[in-house]
Order: structure tokens, then sequence, then C-alpha cells
């Protein structure tokens, strides 16, 4: 739903390569943050990869969710999560 | 087309309100089509696929008592006619996206014409876990 991923996030190449999607929303997210059998998933890690997106970025563990309502965004947790902004 | 993105799925009562709020009505009145393309790609696809349609994947989303539920195949939408899928997605209260690979779901969503679709939807909540909303 963002425009792009970010390039760490790719395993499947599509044939245009890169790391575009398909923009509906103008901002990216980071889900599973600190899940316990994804050891890439840490704070540390989306700090990271936030730092190199130029949108507003969401860390978002399992028990969050973003809701976006007529386009007002709002987070849902009963987590944790955090907001990286460029 | 209001947005529910999720990491895991309506994991708790918070998120589950969230998602009854968009609908605007409760989810046993509600019509939903699944979409698990994004599974494929991944070690275990194939089983992923199946426990998200039955609603015994553990990111929940197909088995919260919806009133009906399809699958939307996205890899199968380019060979079919659009008049057995357009309107159904027209039509349709909620699209739950499963998770898996974003870039290969992304790469059908285009294919598939569905990316083109889902901006005019008036109606439905695009509901989805991890891979499926980004």
């Amino acid at each position: 739903m963002a425009s792009y991923i970010g390039e760490d996030f790719v395993r499947w190449k599509p044939p245009s390569g890169g790391d575009r999607t398909l923009g509906l929303v103008d901002f990216s997210m980071f889900p599973h943050l600190d899940h316990e059998n994804m050891p890439d998933n840490s704070m540390a890690d989306a700090e990271k990869w936030a730092a190199g997106m130029s949108v507003p970025a969401y860390a978002i563990d399992d028990q969050t969710a973003i809701k976006v309502t007529d386009g007002a965004v709002e987070v849902v947790s009963e987590g944790h999560w955090r907001l990286f902004t460029p | 087309m209001n947005l529910l993105l999720t990491s895991a799925g309506i994991k708790n009562a918070s998120i589950h309100e969230a998602l009854v709020d968009l609908l605007g009505k409760p989810i046993a009145e509600c019509d939903a089509l699944c979409i698990p393309t994004a599974m494929y790609p991944k070690p275990g696809g194939a089983g992923n696929a199946w426990r998200f349609i039955n609603g015994r994947a553990a990111t929940p989303m197909c088995e919260l008592g919806w009133k009906s539920l399809g699958v939307l195949e996205l890899t199968a939408l380019p060979s079919i006619d659009e008049e057995y899928w357009v309107s159904l997605v027209q039509e349709t209260d909620a699209v739950l996206v499963g998770g898996g690979d974003p870039m290969y779901l992304c790469h059908w969503m285009r294919q598939s014409g569905l990316a083109d679709l889902l901006p005019s939807l008036r109606e439905a909540v695009y509901v989805a876990v991890s891979a499926g909303a980004w």
C-alpha cells in the first residue's frame, strides 16, 4: 500500500526490478517489530530501515494496526510501535 | 477506500473494534473476499495459503465470522472474464489480504487489474497482514 518498501525487504524480484509498491498510502511500514522468531526485526533494525525512507514510516508489532479512514491515519495498539519521520 | 493495515491480523479487541468501526456494521453482516496470493513464493506457501483461507493461520482474518467468504486468486484473474470478478470486488464489504512476499503481491495486483480497481472502491475496507499491508 505504500509507495515503496525499502530494498532490504525485497526478496521476490519483480520483472521491472526495484522496490516500488502501489502507493495507495503516503507512509511506509515495518511489521513484526521485535518478533521473537524474527531476529532482524528489532527496533534497531527498524531505525536503520527508517533512515533510508523518505516518507513517514511506522514500525509496528503484532498487537498493532494502522487504521486509515478517509485518508486520516490512526494507530490502534495493545502492543508497541514507533513513528519515524524523515 | 479505507484500510486496516496490520502486522499479524485481528490479534486483539482493539484491532477488532477498529475493523468493525471501518465496516460500519457487524462482521456477521459483511461479505468478504480473501487474497492468499502473497504466500506462494515463500517456503511453505501452499500450506500457509490453506491455513489462511481456512482461518487456521496465526493471523486472524478469515475466521472472524463473515457472512460470506470467497477466494480472490490474483494470479488467475488475468485469464478469466472480468464479469466473474470485478463486480464481486465492487460489491464486497472487505478485502482480506494475507501476508507473504510484498513485491510478488504487488506484481499480481497490477497484472490482475485489481490495483486499478482498489482506489475506486467506496464501501470496501482493505484489511491486510504484513506484506499485504506494505
